[in-house]
């Protein structure tokens, strides 16, 4: 091999202050090829750092909601076990207690009953608003869907939800999807309604939560999400084949999930139309 | 979120597709958060996704690239023996056409290089990763990060030469 062939790669190494021994205290000046290799490539180094904005590409603007969404429904799936696994954690728990070792079969059937109901009763949701809302939708439309009462009638769930301890107005809103029942649901302590709407064979499920919730963080909010409501006066994102859409309609802070496409759910509730 | 900009850039090189590296960023950040407690604290957390962002592309994304490289490897090696010997003898003030390259011309000429050249330079030079790190990710010594490093870089100054030659900024 000769001269011309050898080996400059150790230049990079040395504008990059590596400290190999090949590298480390290398004097190029009696050296015109290194020399000349080194300011060609010393002058590209240079380019390049400092075009690297210019290089970094612009992320979609849906990009970063799709990712905070599919996030969220992880979250609330591990938050949230199946009624399943709560049933079988509520009955491990009682086996597991020695208080209870004497109670009777018809005593240990008496408990694991109300242990499930209060499990059913007071599901606990994720603080997340992008989360409780997948989680509900998720129980909209599991095998064994929870609507707690199945009507289509406005007083009759409104009457409900205040049994229920819902504090504020709950929102009907004007969609062109049938009215299937309503849910109360908890977050934090708090009582909060869900709607649940049936559209051509999709589910749908609306979540409500009031704004005083929000405020004082008993539901939390991404910032994206909170400026996108506050701007754009509604969020949407979508990921596995779920839409999700966040608008605030007067205090009140809606959020909808279902399958159905970006597009439809948007005509359905007229969103395009706030 | 995260270091995002740089994982969809990364992606985009990648991939070359704009759906695709979507993707890909959304499964890296998946990954991320169903692995978190794999993640070691104080360590690299830019490191970390860009290897989740790595694995996944070559698990899921690789085989279905919708451009693949199709660049040999002894093409890139003639065409580098060639720039090498003549890139000496020209008394191009470098700086000044490298600092008169557009942008695009800089963007075109990294997504012209092979998918081992493109990889270190904008891990090293565009992202800042120490070639620990690129060794690393790429599964090669550090010997090797160098030796691609700097045949990239060589490679990125014959092709800025090129466009600015083709534009007349040539000087010489």
């Amino acid at each position: 091999m000769n001269d011309a062939h050898q080996s400059y790669d150790w230049i990079s190494g040395l504008l990059d202050e590596r400290q190999e021994s090949d590298v480390r205290g290398r004097d190029i000046s009696g050296d015109q090829r290194a020399q000349r290799e080194a300011e060609l490539i010393g002058a590209l180094r240079s380019t390049i750092h400092e075009r690297r904005g210019a290089l970094r590409m612009p992320v979609p603007p849906a990009l970063e909601r799709n990712i905070r969404m599919a996030i969220a429904e992880e979250a609330s799936k591990s938050v949230r076990p199946s009624l399943a696994e709560r049933l079988r954690r509520g009955l491990a728990s009682l086996a597991a207690r020695p208080a209870l070792a004497g109670l009777s079969l018809a005593g240990i059937a008496a408990v694991a009953f109300m242990t499930v109901f209060m499990l059913r009763s007071t599901p606990g949701l994720p603080s997340d608003l992008t989360a409780a809302a997948l989680a509900v939708y998720g129980q909209v439309t599991s095998p064994e869907p929870s609507v707690e009462l199945r009507s289509s009638n406005h007083s009759r769930l409104r009457a409900f939800f205040a049994e229920r301890g819902v504090s504020f107005n709950v929102f009907f809103p004007d969609v062109d999807a049938e009215l299937v029942g309503g849910s109360v649901r908890t977050i934090n302590g708090r009582e909060f309604p869900v709607l649940v709407f049936s559209a051509a064979g999709h589910t749908i499920s609306l979540l409500e939560v009031d704004e005083a919730s929000v405020g004082d963080r008993t539901v939390s909010m991404d910032s994206q999400t909170a400026d996108d409501v506050a701007q754009s006066r509604w969020h949407w994102a979508s990921a596995e084949n779920k839409t999700l859409f966040v608008w605030k309609s007067n205090s009140i802070m809606c959020s909808v999930v279902s399958d159905l496409a970006v597009d439809e759910v948007s005509a359905l509730f007229r969103l395009e139309a706030l | 979120m995260p270091h995002m900009s740089a994982l969809y850039s990364f992606a985009l090189r990648l991939t070359r597709d704009a759906d695709d590296a979507a993707d890909l960023v959304q499964e890296t950040f998946l990954k991320a958060f169903r692995f978190f407690d794999k993640f070691e604290r104080g360590t690299n957390c830019k490191a970390w996704l860009f290897r989740i962002l790595k694995n996944s592309y070559i698990n899921t994304f690789r085989k279905s690239s919708k451009a693949p490289d199709t660049v040999e490897y002894d093409v890139i090696e003639d065409f580098y023996e060639t720039i090498r010997d003549s890139s000496v003898e020209t008394s191009v003030v470098e700086e000044q056409v490298f600092h008169n390259a557009l942008d695009d011309e800089v963007a075109k000429a990294v997504d012209s290089l092979p998918e081992e050249f493109r990889t270190v330079v904008i891990l090293c030079d565009i992202e800042g990763f120490t070639y620990e790190e690129i060794a690393e990710f790429i599964d090669c010594p550090i010997g090797t990060v160098r030796s691609r490093l700097h045949r990239a870089r060589k490679l990125l100054a014959a092709q800025l030469s090129s466009y600015a030659k083709d534009r007349g900024f040539y000087v010489e």
